[in-house]
């Protein structure tokens, strides 16, 4: 027997695709996001609103395990350049699931492209899918203790999105105490508190997401 | 269940770059960082049955969970397994996480021609 020390990542097969991703975004002046969040917390909801508030030249690709629901309501507000990734039981996006996808959109007109992954706060979060920015979004009703559960995901988010803050009033969320949370994983993290009823923090977010493009 | 997506890279991953013909393959030894969101139980499910499934049952695989270790913003390195575990000398949360947070295939074990 010889034992033949690699030493090789074992996301390698995705994280390679994913670089290939992030090049192809670069040459083209596509800033990528990926958004995660829990079933229910308003990814889609954010993104109907940035159709109509986010005055950038974008393009929306929605994961879920089954139909093309999502992607059909960012159509219904407006936006046309928006596609679904149907995963057929998958937990989480791939690179070569966006890869696949991003070879049949036109990307040549876009500066921005978001994409919503499976709703799931666990398996999308160690998925590269070659996004400069992930973002995790919760939600008031959800409950306050999601980053401490879930810790995967915040360990790597740089961005959080508090989302539904206008029923902060109606329920018990110590929303102190989940923002602490959220730097006890990761120092350096973003923090907006939002909520697509009353607009609340989502011009802060786009000037960040302007001012991160600037810089990728 | 993204254990069994992971598995299937790490096979496509020693394939392509280890051992093309995978009959040479009589071990993989895999470090789990505690941090790295997988759980090595269904790790070692996920791979032990995509190789039975390839007619590589006898394949044996290690997984060896290694600890996290964080780089405080005052200079101490320390390992943890919990996250609310702050640095041990000034009880910081200003941290680097330096190793931990990834799977990593350490070593293949071949059948010597």
């Amino acid at each position: 027997m010889v034992k033949k020390t690699v030493e090789i990542s074992a996301r390698e097969h995705n994280d390679l695709i994913a670089a290939e991703n992030r090049k192809h975004f670069f040459d083209h002046g596509i800033f990528a996001v990926n958004i995660i969040g829990s079933p229910g917390c308003g990814k889609t909801s954010i993104l109907e609103y940035t159709v109509n508030h986010f005055n950038e030249t974008f393009a929306v690709i929605v994961g879920d395990v089954k139909t093309a629901l999502d992607s059909d309501r960012i159509i219904h507000a407006g936006h046309s350049n928006a596609y679904a990734i149907e995963t057929g039981g998958g937990c989480h996006l791939t690179a070569q699931m966006i890869k696949e996808k991003v070879g049949q959109m036109e990307t040549a007109a876009i500066d921005y492209l978001f994409i919503e992954n499976v709703g799931n706060l666990v398996c999308p979060s160690t998925f590269d899918l070659g996004e400069h920015l992930k973002i995790a979004v919760l939600s008031i009703p959800e409950g306050d203790e999601k980053v401490r559960k879930y810790p995967a995901l915040f360990l790597r988010a740089a961005v959080v999105l508090i989302n539904k803050v206008d029923l902060l009033g109606f329920m018990d969320y110590d929303i102190e105490r989940v923002k602490e949370d959220c730097r006890a994983h990761n120092s350096k993290v973003k923090i907006f508190e939002t909520s697509v009823k009353t607009g609340q923090g989502l011009d802060a977010f786009f000037d960040y997401l302007r001012e991160q493009r600037r810089y990728f | 269940m993204h254990e069994f997506a992971l598995a299937n890279d790490i096979i496509e991953t020693v394939s392509a770059r280890v051992a093309p013909d995978l009959s040479k393959v009589s071990g993989i030894n895999i470090d789990v960082g505690a941090f790295s969101g997988v759980v090595a139980d269904s790790l070692d499910f996920g791979l032990r049955t995509i190789l039975a499934d390839k007619n590589f049952p006898d394949v044996k695989i290690n997984i060896t969970e290694v600890p996290t270790v964080a780089r405080c913003e005052c200079g101490n390195d320390y390992s943890l397994k919990e996250i609310f575990e702050s640095c041990s000398v000034c009880h910081s949360f200003n941290r680097k996480l330096i190793s931990g947070m990834d799977v990593i295939i350490e070593s293949v074990e071949l059948v010597e021609e």
